[in-house]
């Protein structure tokens, strides 16, 4: 993977059993992502993109 | 008719080296932000080699109408465990030792790069990163967990404010509470002074 000069990459494997318990019961208490939310979120970016272009399309054929 | 193995309205996503032009394309790719330098290292010098030996999953994102080259993620197969544990186990009058492995399988985000040439061209063009996130990275994870338990996808994210921010309120990765990340990054000491930050979604 990219190398991040000088930022270490925690090891999340063969974790002491106290921090490792407390890490593993935090990761499945947590909800799942919200994929609705992050799926409009997405769509209306899109549209912005294709809206966008659409009036770039539109300038570069009313120029030439 | 449908390009690469996925595709949405904007972009369409391939495998690394599945274009004859990637190659090229790759050597143009620019990160402007702080972290930009492994980012663009990593897939200029490292990802076809990866690629090849297996070690990593490149996804290159190009724009449906123009080819161009729009970002690229990677991805690979992680867990997190415990140590191994011994659990006495009562059976009727007896009891016997377990030895125990406690793990959550994920994939890790392993480099996710949006291609500073390609925004440069399309300044009031903002969020790029969602739509690759929710149409192509998800959805090839999602697939894998259909196969292979896969509970969790995550990052480790460069300790900026910002970034940080961004991955938990845009993306919907979580962190770990201020203790555990403290005993996390004390592992690392003295090799690191500075410690990436774990993230993840629960999938």
């Amino acid at each position: 993977m990219a190398e991040f000069e000088g930022f270490g990459k925690p090891v999340m494997t063969n974790l002491p059993r106290e921090l490792g318990n407390s890490i593993i019961r935090r990761i499945l208490s947590t909800p799942r992502l919200d994929y609705a939310k992050l799926k409009e979120e997405a769509e209306k970016i899109e549209k912005q993109m294709l809206e966008l272009r659409r009036q770039e399309d539109a300038q570069r054929n009313s120029a030439g | 008719m449908r390009k690469g193995i996925l595709q949405g309205d904007f972009f369409y996503c391939d495998h690394l080296g599945a274009s004859c032009h990637d190659e090229h394309d790759v050597l143009n790719f620019s990160v402007d932000r702080p972290e930009g330098f492994g980012l663009v290292s990593y897939v200029q010098r490292y990802a076809f080699s990866d690629e090849a030996f297996g070690v990593m999953r490149t996804y290159v994102v190009r724009d449906l109408q123009t080819s161009e080259l729009v970002g690229y993620f990677s991805l690979k197969a992680g867990l997190v465990s415990l140590n191994e544990r011994e659990v006495e186990v009562q059976e009727g009058e007896s009891k016997r030792t377990e030895i125990l492995f406690d793990t959550v399988p994920g994939v890790e985000l392993a480099n996710f790069a949006i291609n500073s040439s390609y925004i440069k061209n399309r300044p009031s063009v903002k969020g790029i990163g969602v739509v690759i996130f929710q149409q192509f990275v998800l959805p090839i994870v999602r697939q894998v967990a259909e196969n292979v338990a896969v509970k969790i996808l995550y990052i480790f994210a460069l300790p900026y404010d910002g970034l940080i921010k961004r991955y938990k309120d845009v993306y919907g990765f979580e962190r770990l509470g201020e203790y555990d990340e403290h005993e996390l990054h004390k592992r690392l000491k003295p090799a690191y002074d500075q410690s990436c930050a774990f993230m993840y979604v629960v999938l």
